[in-house]
């Protein structure tokens, strides 16, 4: 149990470290310029749909890292699920 | 025997535990479970609880990121997605934890519908259970879908109003008139945000005080072979370890938050299309679809009558099904019409996932 938790904190710091990286300039986005994005204005002449934006691209180590992080946390549920009475050190009074 | 009578006195705690018992009285919120209780079958209501925290924490971080201005919500959703840091897992997290909790909080209630613990003394308890799933469907997972402030948003939303120019003068508070200062969107995010989640937290401790009141209901076996008085088991039935019930939740729980987390990476959600009015090219989300199949054959207002109908049909259910005995097949109307609305919500649901969009908007 004490080494799967440890397992868990070392693949949670390592993701979320590798996660975190911002790419240079991502600031740069255009999130306050109203002229590219925006409700509904009508530049779109009718009948037409506009274009989708495609989800963040993340490298196969990446996601092989989050689904092992997200792994090991069913894991530990798993585990909590399981655990026999009487190992944790709960109240064994059985109200 | 009165709920309050089963409850013992517990001898005090030493210890950490103690130390924060004494000071907190957390170990009032215990109550006696009986062992059925400690099944993934009777811990679905608490599943989904975890399921809530788990939304309402991924929430506030994505808050700290989205603009409800319509001139900028939509790029503040795209900036979340794929600039900020983490952004695509919490909302990864977010939106499929969404849907998670629907199905769990249904599994749930299928549960209720197969042991008859909606039965006396129950009935109300079932009505805050039920009011809670229509919550989560129309009041967060509907507003949540706008909020994106895509091509879909944009449909969702004018749907809204033409269901809302329905109820007439009563539709008041949902129409844009109702606030001409503010404009939709901002008005649907607080909705999202604060109204939803405050009426769902009052919904959910007089469920969880009526569950420690009543108690866990009876297996049906039990029930009919006249072992729960009144619906409540006797003291002695009750043997079950509550710490271990806790603790199934939390496991299961993280299952969950897990199985969200996984799905978010895997199937990453992006951000639809700048919306244009002069178009209807989206379905709904996948747990509105048997909504969208009745919309297909009576337009707009075939959602309020799916909705009123199925939602109508369960809230009447405790006061419609009389029968003393609580076994499936001492209830077979209810067996019946039970199994035939599954059977319809999930065909129906695959028939819109295979067929071509529609117009339904006026």
């Amino acid at each position: 149990m004490t080494q799967t938790i440890r397992l868990a904190a070392l693949l949670t710091a390592l993701t979320l470290s590798a996660l975190s990286a911002q790419p240079a300039g991502a600031a740069s986005a255009a999130i306050h310029d109203p002229s590219t994005e925006g409700s509904p204005s009508g530049r779109l002449a009718p009948g037409q749909a506009g274009s989708e934006v495609a989800p963040r691209e993340r490298s196969g180590g990446q996601k092989i890292g989050m689904v092992a992080l997200f792994g090991t946390l069913a894991g530990l549920g798993v585990l909590l699920a399981a655990t026999p009475r009487g190992i944790l050190r709960e109240d064994d009074d059985p109200t | 025997m009165t709920p309050a009578a089963r409850d013992s006195v517990q001898p005090p705690r030493s210890g950490f535990w103690g130390w924060i018992d004494s000071r907190l009285g957390l170990s009032a919120l215990r109550y006696p479970v009986p062992p059925h209780a400690n099944t993934l079958w009777y811990t679905l209501g608490g599943i989904t609880f975890i399921g809530l925290l788990a939304l309402v924490a991924t929430g506030f971080w994505m808050t700290q990121y989205y603009n409800p201005d319509p001139a900028s919500a939509r790029a503040s959703v795209i900036y979340l997605q794929n600039t900020a840091a983490l952004g695509d897992v919490i909302r990864g997290i977010h939106v499929w934890m969404a849907y998670l909790v629907v199905i769990t909080a249904s599994l749930h209630l299928i549960r209720i519908v197969v042991t008859a613990a909606y039965k006396r003394p129950r009935e109300i308890n079932w009505l805050f259970g039920l009011g809670l799933l229509v919550l989560l469907l129309f009041g967060s997972v509907f507003t949540g879908t706008v909020l994106r402030w895509d091509q879909e948003s944009y449909e969702a939303m004018a749907h809204n109003m033409e269901l809302v120019a329905l109820f007439g003068s009563l539709g008041g508070f949902f129409t844009k008139a109702f606030s001409p200062s503010v404009t939709m969107l901002p008005r649907l995010y607080t909705v999202h945000v604060s109204i939803v989640p405050l009426i769902l937290l009052v919904f959910i401790l007089v469920h969880v005080l009526l569950i420690k009141f009543h108690g866990i209901s009876p297996t049906t076996a039990q029930a009919d072979a006249g072992e729960a008085p009144g619906g409540q088991l006797p003291k002695e039935k009750l043997t079950g370890h509550y710490p271990t019930h806790l603790r199934l939740m939390v496991g299961y729980g993280l299952v969950l938050l897990a199985v969200a987390g996984i799905l978010g990476v895997l199937f990453p959600r992006g951000i639809g299309p700048v919306p244009n009015p002069a178009i209807e090219v989206t379905k709904p989300s996948f747990v509105f679809y048997w909504m969208y199949a009745f919309e297909d054959w009576f337009g707009v207002p075939g959602i309020l009558y799916s909705a009123a109908g199925l939602f109508g049909l369960l809230a009447l259910l405790p006061f419609l099904d009389r029968t003393p005995l609580r076994g499936l097949r001492s209830r077979p109307v209810v067996l019946a019409i039970g199994t035939l609305l599954l059977l319809a919500i999930i065909g129906l649901s695959i028939s819109v996932a295979l067929s071509p969009t529609a117009t339904h908007l006026q």
